[in-house]
């Protein structure tokens, strides 16, 4: 009996002590560093490439902080949403409540991020996004989210304008069914009517659906001369290739979906002549790029250039950590001070319009091409 | 466009029944549903990556072979280690056990290779045929469903190993005591239901990349076309395969990608409602 007492009184013991440390060191977490920022990318599924790049990017920006800026540490909690908007919720929550993290560097996905603006702005947490492009989040983004990827509205724009000009007057939209993929394809349709153009079909296609067939003899049979085509790398290169197979004639046109090398992996040779718009990023001319490049290539090992997302989330987390500084980590302080703001990131200038939405300065226009010398598609400058 | 619309339902059509005969073959014997063949599936178009990308394995038919020989060795093993033990103990334990091995194997490819999709680096060049544009592995995979009909319907019921699995379906206990074989019949069953699952799993990955959850829409699809031809009917997954592969055209082609699933699926429910057994009739089946 005796015995038994005493088991549970050191059991008790050793809790209770295992307690201590943990809140301990907890504390310790969060007093140690000045500059804290939460991320919830995806991290797990067909998408995490998406993720790892957008991460892989935060991370430099976190390395050059604390390397520049003695005794300021800078700490990035990064929680995977694994696709997930519930899964992402709670990790915001989690962000929120345990470690005591009010700035966020992206919620990844339009669909996602949208069903937790709720609780970030109820609960006053800054979110900068750097890939979300859903149109919906100029109206409904609410006080506290930010972002300095262009909306879709400004991509559709500037896409239906582009495809007047190469006299491309009737076409048609694959879209995907998520937030993003109806959110693109509503504010084009009406953006190409608007400027004259003619739709012939548009069709829906659900993400995990990789058959494509009907939809292609559909298309060869409306003959448009444009196919605005708003699927993921994955489902667009497949589409590609049935395309091609089918010999459908009318040409492809995307926005920043077609960024990374996934398009080009899936498609093969069918991407090539695949058209795409995506912010121009003015990275050649500037000097804080040249030096991300560097750090890039030898954090990472690799000859590649960095991705349109690796640029977005070193800017995202820079600018987050530039604005917790001036704020000294008050949130309202730093809303004011972002809704002002005129920051010259590695993607251009960075300021804000009334409605948080960055504002916009060029496009750049890629068309795929087979590189000899790197054996590989990729896209070039449409005008070279 | 309609011929065309047709033909695209019965290339379709042929990766379902493909699949829908490894659950057939398994049920027939067993009485339970194996859901881990889709898994099973996916490993045979992993296994031919690891020959042709790992391997540098040049011939493409090669590589097919000893996939197809592999796949089949590790459907095997799967029965021996999951569902052997737990014969005894009822269908719903090797169900269970089966839905476990279509977890564990999904998750040891994801860990192995990660989820991004990858890609056979094959090219494939379309010809023209009856004005529709083939690639040759998609009348290969007609010629196969086919050839697969004819000798599975044939073996049972010439052979002695299908005059054995016939007898095991119909009674288990009594024909162990008759000294028939039938862990070695089992053996053998799951060798060829997993072997024509790599195959599916082959085309399947060239036309659409790999994933670890590349088998989970195309197996529910075969899943439905077994339960529709009445499980165990290797004729009437044959006509339901198709039929089942044109129906989804139709769907994605009137209706909506979102709807494919459903519409097909509420078209077996329809049919289980009105037929509970199966759209074919007993005479029909082989077992």
């Amino acid at each position: 009996m005796f015995k038994g007492k005493s088991m549970l009184f050191w059991g008790i013991l050793v809790i209770v002590i295992a307690l201590i440390l943990i809140v301990t060191l907890v504390q310790k977490r969060t007093s140690d560093s000045q500059v804290r920022i939460g991320s919830v990318p995806i991290l797990t599924g067909e998408y995490k490439s998406y993720g790892e790049q957008f991460r892989d990017g935060a991370l430099l920006a976190i390395k050059e902080i604390n390397a520049s800026d003695q005794g300021k540490k800078a700490e990035l909690i990064v929680y995977d949403s694994e696709g997930n908007k519930d899964l992402a919720l709670e990790k915001l929550k989690a962000l929120k409540e345990r470690d005591k993290i009010k700035f966020i560097a992206d919620i990844m996905g339009s669909g996602i991020a949208l069903n937790a603006m709720p609780y970030v702005n109820q609960n006053k947490m800054l979110v900068i996004s750097g890939v979300n492009t859903g149109p919906e989040f100029t109206a409904n983004g609410g006080p506290y989210f930010f972002r300095i990827i262009p909306s879709d509205g400004v991509a559709s724009q500037q896409l239906a304008k582009w495809a007047l000009e190469l006299g491309y007057k009737n076409a048609a939209i694959v879209h995907a069914t998520d937030v993003w993929g109806t959110g693109l394809e509503t504010v084009l349709e009406k953006t190409y009517t608007d400027l004259g153009g003619k739709l012939v079909l548009i069709k829906d296609s659900d993400q995990k659906q990789t058959i494509f067939k009907p939809i292609v003899s559909e298309l060869i049979e409306k003959n448009p001369d444009v196919i605005f085509l708003i699927l993921y790398p994955r489902e667009a290169g497949l589409f590609l290739k049935e395309a091609q197979k089918q010999g459908l004639k009318s040409r492809f046109m995307g926005t920043d979906n077609f960024t990374g090398s996934e398009l080009a992996q899936m498609g093969g040779d069918a991407v090539t002549g695949v058209m795409f718009v995506l912010p121009s990023t003015e990275k050649d001319k500037s000097e804080k790029y040249t030096r991300f490049l560097s750090l890039y290539q030898k954090t990472y090992n690799t000859t590649k250039e960095p991705t349109l997302f690796n640029l977005m989330a070193y800017d995202c987390v820079q600018l987050l950590a530039k604005v917790i500084k001036d704020s000294k980590g008050d949130v309202e302080k730093a809303r004011e001070i972002l809704t002002t703001i005129n920051y010259d990131g590695i993607t251009g200038k960075i300021s804000f319009d009334k409605n948080h939405d960055v504002v916009v300065k060029d496009y750049a226009r890629k068309i795929f091409t087979y590189n000899k010398e790197r054996k590989l598609y990729e896209p070039v400058d449409f005008s070279k | 466009m309609m011929n065309e619309q047709i033909i695209h339902g019965i290339i379709i059509g042929s990766t379902i029944a493909f699949i829908a005969i490894g659950y057939a073959l398994v049920y027939s014997v067993l009485k339970f549903i194996n859901f881990a063949h889709g898994e099973v599936m996916m490993i045979g178009a992993y296994l031919c990556y690891i020959f042709t990308q790992v391997f540098q394995i040049e011939s493409f038919l090669n590589a097919m072979l000893l996939t197809v020989v592999f796949t089949g060795i590790i459907g095997v093993i799967i029965e021996k280690v999951a569902y052997k033990p737990l014969r005894l103990k009822g269908r719903l334990s090797m169900l269970l056990s089966s839905l476990g091995v279509s977890i564990v194997l999904q998750a040891f490819v994801s860990i192995i290779f990660g989820s991004s999709p990858l890609v056979y680096n094959i090219k494939e060049t379309a010809f023209p045929l009856f004005g529709y544009q083939f690639y040759p592995r998609e009348l290969v995979l007609i010629f196969l469903l086919i050839t697969s009909f004819f000798a599975v319907s044939i073996a049972l019921k010439r052979s002695r190993v299908g005059l054995a699995i016939r007898a095991i379906s119909s009674n288990p206990t009594r024909t162990t005591m008759l000294g028939i074989p039938t862990d070695r019949i089992i053996s053998i069953i799951f060798f060829i239901s997993s072997s024509l699952a790599a195959m599916a799993g082959i085309s399947l990955a060239v036309e659409s990349g790999l994933t670890p959850s590349m088998g989970f829409q195309y197996s529910i699809w075969a899943f439905a076309v077994a339960v529709i031809a009445g499980l165990g009917s290797i004729r009437g997954i044959f006509i339901g395969g198709i039929l089942f592969g044109i129906v989804v055209t139709f769907s994605i082609l009137y209706g909506s990608s979102l709807f494919a699933d459903a519409i097909a699926l509420s078209i077996m429910t329809l049919i289980l409602l009105v037929k509970p057994q199966g759209l074919f009739p007993q005479k029909w089946r082989e077992f």
